[in-house]
């Protein structure tokens, strides 16, 4: 098993390697001259150039390629062009929020997705009721859900701060969103996994053993419906840890999903890499700790071939 | 026809599913392959099949070698045909019975496939004529793998692997998931074909007796090794090797009245103790050179055997050959024996 | 009822005019059959002969959809009249289950150890210790070696005869004075299936019970059972003690099946196996009359017409020899006609 392990944290680093080469070379596809966003006004010819020799500018691509790793692999991310300061300082305060509504959009989707699969299966009468809102759920864009909400709980109600920030009131509307976005993928996986169980041989063998039923869904039925569920819990979190940006956009979050987006238009090159790096390693890292729990949970998956 | 000269099979992880395995199907005879799982007889087929290749070794078609890659494969599976266990995963179930049968022809560019003469009626003519022939005269073309009983299936699958006219039928378990009565009726079919067609015939099953109801030769096979080979009668009622003879014990009892296995404990060999497919530490693959694979030391049957002696752990037995037809690897095989039955 | 049935005692099984219907389709009709304590029954059948809707019936493991009406008792209780929840709370110690497939049936997840010890836990009150200590126990009385580092392992990790052996650990763990068994052999290597009747054949010594085994092997009758019964299309057409089955088998199907055995067993070779002409009858296809009409050499207008009672044959040596023919045998060995293909 380890051997497994380490095999996964080897291709993880090879991913995010792959990300940072790609990142670093789409910067040079993009139009735009950073030397023009640093200095916007700049008349003088003589400015631009110097500022791009500063910024190494002027230097072959390898070189500039092989210097951007050595500062990374110091745990320096570099200097933002336009904010005069280092790039983890920039990204690190939005860091923390989207973290938190990451966790709370995955808390949320896994109590609604896992409910409403639960329901489609213990109550057959309510399945088809459960597959409607699974389909509207999946059918509305994340961006009309969040404006939906915010009117609907926000202004209409007043049941929600409205004027932005980032406090234990304001993240509820955005992982609100998440959630009822997420929660269809969940409600499925939970829903075929426990169907399959109830109808399976073991079972069969359960009851055969006089077990209670609710004895059975506890001890029998849900271990195996977890496994495929952590699988998509390690996506989700990496995929909403690289910044959920419209949800944060929406609701004025200050995430790291909007810091990315200003510096994208800013030509803001290394806050750009800076984020993408983020969420790239928060996706391969999330992925190898789910794979781990379901190894945990799961002994069929530990033995690989 | 067929031929597996020293043929070892080591897949990666250190399994070892074939070890220094000679057999040979004559064109025109029957060669049949009996063992447990974990045997090796799977992968004889595959590799008949030319699905897999050799570790080390030969596999020899029609006296030469079989060739590398898939598209100098083609002329050699259209004289192979097939017919696999189970019914229920052999045929697409969104394929009608038509396409299914003439697939072979379609595939190898057969007179009766679309373009030849007759194009796509003549190909109707054929499967129907195929299906009659496996005893479903007047069944429906256009109907789907999920209207037949197992053993219909089984002859559709049987109209299939006989429609391109091949030299040889390779069946690995055609009948084990079928029901009892509806087993013979498809040997019996299988066997009208094999000497209708005087198609060279290998067949594989865990049941010795069909196996020596059947064919004119047969091959135990165990953990990877032919531990005895001759002709089905004398293997059947004079096993040699120890393993042959637990085989032929391990039959149930015929009568009530002679019960043997449930009666008391059986003087046989030791229970498997593990899986006998598993992988076995410290064999890499690829590590088989000439002969036995290295890391398997002595007979493979020794750890189970009731007559095992330290010789029979440490070497390797080779093939004690009794006639041309007929040898087995024991260093102390049983006596000649005549089962009454 | 008599004050002794009342009190838990009585036939392991006692089952009467049982019908189980899954929708529009009859899968048992109208069946009765009694399991002794002590004593062996085997139920006989292909696919959808009813065998296993019967045997799940009678152990109330069948899905809602089925309906079920008819009387079972096991040791002197009426199951068939309790609730729902109340059965629940003493099926464990009324009958245990030894299902076909023990990878399928054991939790993938839980080691086997633990899936044992929750009948000690749920039906003795045991706490953790003592449930994993009863699972080692239950576990040895199976005779499998070691059976402390077996209970830590999980189900994918032993061999196909160690996995039945956990089923059969948790069948007999309470001592239930009735096992339902489906085919627990049916799957396995036939030297692992001799282990397997060597177990059962001591464990009967052993215990009280009373063993409804399914089966389509009359091998695996023949090693086994006290008493046989045969069913066909939903309906039991023969019943008996075994050795009057095996010598005088009065229902064409019980004589099909024995002559196909033999035949297998010590035929020629060379020469085509013995067969039951056309396949065993659907339970949705059975029209008015015998169900078996269309496949036997014996029928004559009146079968086509009139579904035969299972009626006594003229006295038997002891117990009741029962048939379902219109022409059943005249004497001990009457063979129906090898029908040639």
């Amino acid at each position: 098993m380890a051997r497994a392990v380490i095999r996964r944290v080897v291709f993880g680093v090879i991913a995010v390697f792959g990300v940072i080469v790609l990142s670093f070379l789409l910067e040079f596809v993009v139009p735009g001259d950073p030397a023009r966003a640093i200095a916007p006004r700049a008349q003088n010819l003589a400015v631009l150039a110097n500022i791009r020799r500063q910024l190494h500018l002027n230097q072959p691509l390898a070189v500039q390629f092989a210097s951007y790793l050595g500062n990374l692999l110091r745990g320096n991310l570099g200097t933002s062009y336009i904010q005069r300061q280092s790039v983890a300082s920039v990204i690190g305060p939005g860091l923390k929020f989207t973290a938190a509504l990451a966790l709370a959009g995955v808390v949320a989707e896994v109590l609604l997705g896992g409910g409403l699969g639960l329901l489609a299966t213990l109550f057959p009468r309510v399945r088809a009721l459960v597959s409607a809102v699974n389909l509207t759920l999946l059918a509305i864009p994340i961006f009309v859900l969040g404006l939906l909400l915010l009117l609907a709980f926000g202004y209409g109600l007043h049941l929600a701060p409205v004027a932005g920030g980032a406090g234990p009131a304001q993240i509820v509307l955005p992982a609100l969103t998440l959630g009822l976005i997420g929660a269809p993928w969940y409600a499925q996986i939970v829903a075929d996994q426990m169907q399959e169980s109830i109808a399976s041989s073991y079972v069969r063998t359960a009851v055969s053993k006089g077990l209670s039923d609710g004895y059975i869904l506890r001890r029998h039925v849900l271990r195996n419906v977890l496994s495929p569920a952590i699988t998509m819990i390690g996506l989700d979190l990496g995929s909403y840890l690289s910044g959920v940006v419209t949800v944060e956009v929406v609701f004025a979050w200050p995430g790291i999903g909007l810091t990315a987006v200003d510096a994208l238009q800013n030509l803001d090159r290394p806050v750009v890499m800076g984020t993408v790096i983020v969420g790239a390693v928060a996706v391969v890292f999330f992925n190898l700790v789910a794979d781990l729990v379901r190894m945990l949970v799961d002994p069929r998956t530990r033995e690989e071939a | 026809m067929i031929g597996f000269e020293g043929v070892s099979k080591i897949y990666r992880g250190g399994r070892v599913a074939l070890d220094d395995v000679s057999l040979t199907l004559p064109p025109g005879g029957s060669l049949g392959l009996v063992g447990e799982s974990g045997s090796g007889k799977t992968t004889c087929v595959r590799l008949a099949l030319g699905l897999e290749r050799p570790t080390s070794g030969r596999m020899t078609f029609g006296g030469a070698a079989y060739p590398q890659g898939r598209r100098r494969m083609r002329p050699l599976r259209r004289q192979i045909g097939f017919v696999l266990q189970d019914p229920y995963d052999s045929l697409d179930p969104r394929m009608t019975v038509r396409d299914i049968v003439s697939e072979p022809l379609r595939i190898h560019g057969l007179p009766g496939g679309p373009g030849a003469p007759g194009g796509r009626h003549g190909a109707d003519q054929l499967v129907a004529a195929q299906l009659a022939a496996v005893g479903l005269p007047g069944a429906d073309l256009r109907s789907y793998p999920a209207r037949y009983s197992g053993g219909g299936r089984q002859r559709i699958a049987i109209a299939r692997a006989l429609i391109g006219a091949p030299a040889v039928l390779i069946c690995d378990e055609p009948t084990s998931s079928l029901d009892v009565s509806v087993q013979s009726q498809i040997v019996n079919l299988l066997l009208k074909a094999g000497h209708e067609r005087d198609l060279s015939m290998l067949f594989v099953s865990h049941d010795l007796d069909l196996i020596g109801r059947v064919v004119q030769t047969v091959a135990v096979m165990y953990r990877g090794c032919v531990v005895e080979i001759g002709p089905a009668d004398q293997v059947r009622r004079s096993p040699r090797h120890p393993y042959t003879r637990a085989l032929h014990d391990a039959v149930p009892a015929d009568h009530p009245s002679r019960r043997k296995l449930a009666a008391g404990h059986p003087a046989g060999p030791a229970p498997e103790a593990a899986d006998p497919a598993a992988p076995v530490a410290g064999i890499a693959a690829g590590a088989a050179g000439a002969g036995a694979v290295a890391g398997r030391q002595g007979c493979v049957f020794a750890h189970r055997c009731p007559r095992a002696t330290a010789q029979c752990r440490e070497e390797r037995p080779p093939l004690t050959h009794e006639g041309p037809l007929r040898s087995y690897a024991c260093f102390d095989p049983i006596p000649e024996t005549d089962f009454a039955r | 009822m008599t004050a002794a049935a009342a009190a838990g005692s009585g036939p392991a099984l006692e089952v009467t005019g049982l019908d189980v219907r899954y929708g529009p389709v009859h899968a048992v009709r109208d069946a009765s059959l009694t399991v002794q304590a002590g004593q062996v029954v085997a139920l006989i059948g292909e696919t959808g002969s009813g065998k296993s809707s019967l045997a799940l019936a009678a152990a109330r493991l069948l899905p809602p959809a089925a309906a079920v009406t008819g009387r079972v008792a096991i040791a002197g209780t009426v199951v068939s009249e309790l609730g729902g929840s109340e059965f629940r709370r003493t099926r464990a110690r009324l009958v245990g289950c030894i299902a076909q497939d023990a990878m399928a049936a054991l939790n993938p997840v839980v080691p086997v150890g633990r899936q044992v010890g929750e009948l000690f836990a749920v039906h003795r009150g045991a706490s953790r210790a003592e449930a994993a200590q009863a699972a080692v126990a239950a576990l040895a009385a199976v005779e499998i070696t070691s059976p402390a580092a077996v209970a830590r392992l999980y189900p994918h990790q032993l061999s196909g005869g160690m996995r039945q052996r956990v089923m059969i650990a948790m069948a007999v763990a309470l001592a239930p004075p009735l096992i339902v068994a489906d085919e627990p052999t049916t799957a396995l290597d036939v030297s692992t299936q001799a282990e397997i009747l060597a177990l059962i054949g001591d464990l009967r010594t052993r215990m009280r019970a009373g063993f409804l085994w399914i089966t389509h092997d009359m091998g695996v009758v023949a090693e086994l059972a006290d008493w046989a019964a045969v069913m066909y299309a939903g309906r039991i057409v023969e019943q008996g003690p075994v050795q009057e089955i095996f010598d005088a088998p009065a229902h064409p199907y019980t004589e099909g099946l024995l002559a196909t055995r033999r035949d297998l067993r010590s035929g020629p070779a060379g020469t085509p196996l013995f067969q039951i002409p056309g396949s065993p009858a659907a339970p949705g296809e059975v029209g008015a009359g015998c169900a078996f009409a269309p496949r036997c050499a014996r029928a004559s207008p009146v079968c086509a017409s009139d579904d035969p009672a299972l009626d006594p044959l003229g006295g038997g040596p002891d117990g009741l020899h029962l048939a379902a023919c219109h022409h059943p045998a005249a004497s001990p060995g009457a063979a129906v006609r090898a029908v040639p293909r």
